[in-house]
């Protein structure tokens, strides 16, 4: 019996989970914390002369102004293989601000040498809503050369 | 005392504000000089339509869809493909050459395809029927690929159509408009559409641009 009442107990805190979701409160982000995670260590992009600027890390999103990466924070990034074996990147964004927030998103496909496989796609523009998310896709066009991507985010412009 | 008639004075006169003036007439000339600019970019002249900057973007959106369609893409025998205006209807009230839409796709897909598809000219097929005719009638020698017995048929066309929505507030000449272009791969055998791609642009301003 009281093993039964255990089971139940377990099945219950189970299903009880999704109830303790945050649900009526809006996103709050820590920007800072964002900012000063560290990278991977994985593939970058490094200047002839190493200390000349910092890496872009490969496989992973690049702020390309200040006045964006203060607002949104990137919630998660995706890549798969589609069924032609092109690649597609998606990326999600987070609006952590009360004012909506628009920004151009594009990506660069490359092979593993790190050589473009093709043009970087055109600036795509995704609309956040204030304190929602958004979501950013990009198909490459190269198939099996393709190993690393790399998405850029900036300000939209008009 | 040198005296100098009145119409001698404004000579002079006219000429030393033209001395003065010069540089001034001359740089406001140059502010209307032609200017290069990127066509990927918004002109100086932008309306609430297509514009320039559109066509690359929306071309190389519908490329990337395209090459990732396995069933147009990644076939043993590479699809033969008519990709031209001549189904594609512009329903819009904006006037536009449609070719501009289709050449651009055409030559971002043909950089793009490498020989995963075939793109079949109908546009200029009296050109190839009148060559035929001439290798047939001895005319001209058979060139170096060889006389095939037919020209190709095509397994796939682009058709579709520009469509839009518009509204104005008469009170601030403000005016607003979505314009959809909606293009589909038909399947010239079967009937059926086998990839749909769609751009859509919306757009709202005041200023007065006339397309043509």
């Amino acid at each position: 019996m009281r093993m039964y009442l255990l089971g139940a107990i377990a099945a219950g805190a189970l299903l009880a989970v999704p109830a303790q979701a945050r649900e009526n409160r809006p996103v709050k982000c820590d920007i800072g914390d964002a900012k000063r995670s560290l990278s991977a260590g994985g593939p970058a992009l490094v200047a002839n002369v190493p200390s000349a600027m910092t890496p872009i890390d490969l496989n992973a999103v690049q702020m390309t102004d200040k006045k964006l990466a203060n607002r949104v924070v990137v919630e998660g990034m995706f890549a798969r293989r589609t069924e032609t074996n092109s690649v597609e990147v998606i990326t999600r964004f987070v609006n952590c601000t009360k004012k909506t927030v628009e920004l151009d998103a594009r990506s660069s496909f490359m092979d593993e040498n790190q050589v473009p496989t093709e043009d970087s796609t055109y600036w795509k523009k995704v609309i956040l809503a204030p304190k929602a998310t958004g979501v950013y896709r990009g198909l490459s066009i190269g198939r099996d050369e393709v190993k690393y991507y790399l998405v850029e985010v900036r300000t939209s412009q008009p | 005392m040198l005296k100098l008639r009145p119409v001698a004075k404004a000579a002079i006169l006219g000429v030393g504000l033209a001395m003065v003036a010069g540089p001034a007439i001359a740089k406001k000339d140059r502010s209307h000089q032609a200017v290069d600019l990127d066509p990927d970019q918004r002109g100086v002249v932008s309306g609430v339509g297509i514009e320039g900057q559109d066509l690359g973007r929306m071309a190389d959106q519908m490329v990337r869809d395209l090459m990732a369609n396995p069933e147009i893409s990644n076939r043993a025998t590479p699809p033969r493909i008519i990709l031209d205006s001549s189904d594609l209807r512009n329903q819009s009230s904006q006037r536009i050459d449609k070719d501009i839409i289709t050449d651009e796709l055409r030559g971002k897909l043909m950089g793009a395809a490498r020989g995963k598809m075939r793109f079949v000219s109908r546009e200029f097929i009296a050109a190839v029927e009148q060559e035929r005719a001439l290798k047939r009638d001895g005319v001209v020698d058979s060139g170096t690929t060889g006389l095939t017995r037919a020209t190709a048929g095509a397994d796939y066309k682009l058709v579709g159509k520009i469509t839009s929505l518009d509204s104005r507030n008469n009170d601030t000449g403000m005016q607003e408009r979505l314009t959809v272009i909606s293009l589909e791969m038909l399947d010239l055998e079967y009937g059926t559409l086998v990839w749909n791609g769609t751009y859509k642009i919306r757009r709202a301003g005041a200023d007065d641009v006339v397309y043509r």
